[in-house]
């Protein structure tokens, strides 16, 4: 393409080389980036879903400009894992200040059937009224952790009454373009959540 | 009554490694019982929610302490439970004859040992105190306040 483009005309060379060397410092730049998270690479897109809010409402998982998405499988019966992971996040958007109302949080029950749009939804707002919890009906549930790869497995306990579900502890960043970048496995913390968030804000 | 994982015994090894030596000369008055709970906290959690808490158990006497109870008029069920990894999947694993060995401290904390508070009665809000009691392998108790902070 580029040989055809020097024979017909020489200033569409010059041209075609200033954007290509304009493309090639943006991309170094891209690749240089490093995250403090488990970087996710190439960045995988992850599929969209739609989720019933208490309101009635719906919430899109579809991306949005200029928002990345942090996202988290659990249920709100886990009383270890996921409040720990929650305060992270509250901890990380404090960090980030204004810039923080920008970034997505979501908090997505992998048990549905105790968690109702309401209580995952009043379960993420304990934490930071920004904080979306999102309970889907099995079809969405399956197909979202599907698409993040994660696991879950209903365990039984010492009395039928309750049970515990074992599921993926990692938390997700989804940049504004729908694409896993990274995972933040429990342990990580908050502030290489906070770091990466200021990075890609 | 709980049922204990075959390799439950294995994972055993791992949560010795937390326990962290104490200085018996730095102990200046003789502790009341053998179990002393310090650091201890829970988090805030509604109605019907399953709540968790944290705590340093020291062992100061020469003998080792088994915990083989807890329990709390906020909450229907209470058991320690350890948070494992295991093939990218986190587990809670219960652990029902904990063990701390002499002179030495056991520090539970979020991502690891932690007690587990189910089918909590009433809501457990910032600035409310919780009361827990733990009773030892040999039949002695312990009693413990915890005041309840931001989960």
């Amino acid at each position: 393409m580029e040989r055809k483009t020097r024979r017909r005309d020489a200033s569409w060379l010059v041209c075609a080389w200033g954007i290509l060397g304009a493309l090639a410092s943006f991309s170094a730049c891209a690749k240089d980036r490093q995250l403090h998270g488990v970087m996710i690479d190439p960045p995988r897109e992850v599929a969209s879903f739609n989720f019933a809010l208490p309101t009635g409402a719906a919430y899109s998982t579809a991306p949005e400009s200029k928002r990345p998405m942090v996202v988290f499988f659990g249920y709100t019966h886990c009383p270890d894992v996921c409040p720990t992971t929650l305060a992270d996040w509250k901890r990380a958007k404090q960090k980030l200040g204004r810039d923080g109302d920008r970034v997505r949080f979501v908090f997505i029950t992998v048990d549905p059937e105790r968690d109702t749009p309401a209580v995952a939804d009043r379960y993420a707002k304990q934490f930071d009224q920004a904080f979306a919890g999102l309970s889907g009906d099995s079809t969405t549930t399956a197909g979202i952790m599907k698409s993040f790869g994660v696991a879950a497995a209903r365990e039984a306990i010492t009395d039928a009454k309750t049970y515990f579900v074992s599921h993926s502890g990692s938390t997700f960043l989804v940049d504004a373009r729908g694409r896993l970048i990274a995972m933040y496995p429990l342990g990580i913390g908050w502030e290489a959540l906070a770091a990466d968030l200021e990075a890609i804000l | 009554m709980t049922r204990w994982r075959s390799w439950a015994a294995v994972d055993f090894v791992s949560l010795c490694l937390v326990l962290a030596g104490c200085d018996a000369g730095a102990r200046v008055a003789p502790p009341a019982g053998p179990l002393a709970v310090t650091s201890a906290w829970a988090r805030s959690a509604d109605s019907n929610a399953t709540g968790g808490a944290y705590a340093a158990f020291t062992n100061t006497d020469t003998a080792a302490v088994a915990i083989a109870a807890i329990s709390s008029p906020v909450a229907r069920l209470v058991q320690l439970h350890e948070t494992m990894t295991q093939d990218g999947m986190l587990h809670m694993i219960a652990r029902p004859a904990v063990v701390i060995p002499p002179e030495s401290t056991l520090t539970l904390k979020p991502g690891g040992l932690h007690i587990m508070m189910m089918d909590l009665t009433r809501a457990l809000r910032v600035g409310d105190t919780v009361h827990l009691t733990i009773t030892l392998a040999d039949g002695r108790s312990v009693a413990v306040a915890m005041p309840v902070r931001e989960p």
